[in-house]
């Protein structure tokens, strides 16, 4: 699965550790999910989508192989 | 959503400074006879083979070493989220798949003779690999994040 949470938080030039706070989780979360390395829960997911004020489907995208 | 079943954080602290004395304990028992004679207790009719007392510094040393183990590896994080759970749950699975392992090389390699000390060895492996790989995880991500 793609993400755009990097772009999403250079918009509103935020830190992960600004992100972290907003949606209470640890900053390696955000910097696995940034790296493609994890795949957050719906939950957490639903809520990064509200940070930003964008459709979930903005920010994270399936790939071929998902 | 997180898993309720994990103790609280300031365990993991006392986990890892009672895991010294006890370890220790531990090591001076098996390998200098060492015993607390407060310990030694009446516990049955002695015999022709059989002392009548028993001395249980090896139980404490043992239990004590288990309860560490158990306080550090299952207490939660300062930021426990479901990333650390995952994390958590593969290194449990990994520490399985290794004990399993050991287990198999070690009945090839040692049955018979040192069968019952590596058998005693291997009562820790799960735990020793779980914490280790978790804790190293966690610790080279930390490291990673700090660099950014």
């Amino acid at each position: 699965m793609k993400n755009t949470i990097k772009v999403e938080r250079a918009k509103k030039d935020m830190t992960q550790q600004d992100l972290a706070e907003k949606v209470q989780v640890s900053r390696q979360t955000i910097n696995s999910i940034e790296a493609g390395k994890y795949v957050p829960s719906t939950v957490l997911a639903l809520k990064i989508s509200k940070v930003f004020g964008v459709a979930l489907e903005e920010i994270f995208e399936l790939e071929e192989n998902d | 959503m997180l898993s309720k079943l994990l103790l609280p954080h300031y365990l993991q602290k006392i986990g890892w400074l009672i895991l010294v004395p006890f370890s220790l304990l531990l090591f001076s028992n098996n390998y200098f006879d060492f015993n607390f004679s407060f310990l030694e207790f009446e516990v049955r009719e002695g015999g022709l083979f059989e002392d009548a007392k028993e001395n249980f510094t090896n139980e404490l040393a043992l239990i004590g070493v288990f309860v560490s183990l158990f306080l550090i590896a299952f207490s939660r994080e300062k930021e426990e989220d479901e990333y650390i759970q995952k994390l958590r749950l593969d290194s449990l699975l990994l520490a399985f798949y290794a004990n399993t392992f050991i287990l198999i090389i070690g009945t090839l390699v040692f049955y018979g003779f040192g069968y019952l000390e590596f058998m005693g060895y291997n009562m820790f492996t799960i735990q020793l690999i779980f914490i280790l790989r978790f804790r190293w995880v966690l610790f080279q991500q930390k490291k990673y994040v700090l660099a950014l």
